[in-house]
């Protein structure tokens, strides 16, 4: 199992960012590089890729206020 | 730029004559899919009258009737992939854009940086301008710049992750002459069409060439902006730029 976490370095404190959509379907299965989540935070719109290949659950939904560190999926 | 891409060439466009919003979002598009190969690339232009929202405006389900009615009032609707809110363009407004690869992941850093050869360039224009979040005026930010506690400009971008390196678009619009002061009742307007309860307070926003000491010194401000920009942007790096426009 993978983890699909925001990247810790990603911003300077504890601002809340938000999942803006996933590009593919809870359940769905995956390839390791290709883009499965879009976030915002502080006017800068991020990609995140996915880490590995596998099926896709989403622990985050789109909407949902995350902050960085937190995982927001995972990939088994 | 960013620590790890100083050194790298660096190519600039800079387009004369206002030009349509939509095509040039397209070429900025393509050339962030392309930053895996690409140089660093700075873009300078004047857009046409134009309103550019960002995709989760896009996705509100009064979306379509708000820019029919933007675009009913000539203010052709693009969407932007950098986050936000809507933004209000005009002839009267500078759009400074810059690609490159960074081996920071850290937006903030991107947001200082830029935000300080900005500063300087404006400076040279005997502008004070400083990183301040100006709430209430359109497309607010941590990364507004400001004079006087009045918003003048903002920056947004885009980012993804490759194999730990960061692709970096991130962009700003400068209010530069006085024409685009009408621009944030277009966007509360645009914001009431689509429904939402946010407003953009023309009140919280001011142009450069409001903010010249000596008004005399407003003819060609936006060459002269153009110019300065350049320069510092050149003076921040070893190697010297290459023109591509």
């Amino acid at each position: 199992m993978t983890e699909i976490r925001i990247p810790q370095d990603l911003w300077d404190d504890d601002r809340e960012g938000v999942i803006v959509s996933w590009l593919y379907l809870d359940g769905a299965i995956v390839e390791p590089g290709k883009v499965v989540v879009e976030l915002a935070v502080e006017k800068a719109q991020m990609e995140l890729a996915a880490p590995a290949a596998g099926r896709l659950t989403i622990l985050a939904a789109a909407d949902a206020i995350v902050t960085r560190g937190q995982v927001i999926g995972r990939i088994e | 730029m960013d620590g790890g891409c100083a050194g790298r060439d660096l190519t600039i466009d800079r387009l004369a004559d206002p030009c349509a919003a939509a095509e040039q979002l397209t070429i900025e598009q393509a050339i962030f899919e392309g930053l895996t190969q690409a140089p660093e690339r700075l873009r300078l232009w004047r857009p046409l009258p134009a309103l550019i929202a960002t995709l989760g405006e896009a996705n509100r389900p009064d979306f379509a009737r708000a820019a029919a009615r933007a675009a009913a009032r000539g203010l052709a609707v693009w969407v932007r992939s950098s986050g936000g809110g809507a933004v209000c363009l005009g002839p009267g407004s500078l759009v400074v854009s810059h690609f490159h690869r960074s081996p920071r992941n850290d937006i903030d850093a991107s947001y200082r940086q830029f935000a300080g050869l900005l500063t300087e360039a404006v400076a040279a224009l005997d502008v004070p301008l400083r990183e301040e979040h100006v709430l209430g005026a359109y497309c607010d930010g941590r990364f507004d710049l400001a004079w006087q506690g009045r918003k003048v400009g903002g920056i947004a971008q885009r980012r993804r992750l490759r194999d730990g390196v960061a692709h970096v678009w991130i962009h700003a619009v400068l209010a530069v002459d006085a024409t685009a002061l009408r621009y944030p009742e277009a966007v509360s307007e645009f914001y009431a069409n689509l429904g939402a309860t946010r407003l953009a307070d023309p009140r919280c926003t001011t142009t450069l060439s409001h903010c010249l000491a000596d008004a005399s010194n407003a003819c060609d401000l936006m060459s002269r902006l153009g110019d300065a920009i350049v320069r510092v942007f050149t003076l921040s790096r070893p190697n010297p730029p290459r023109f591509a426009a």
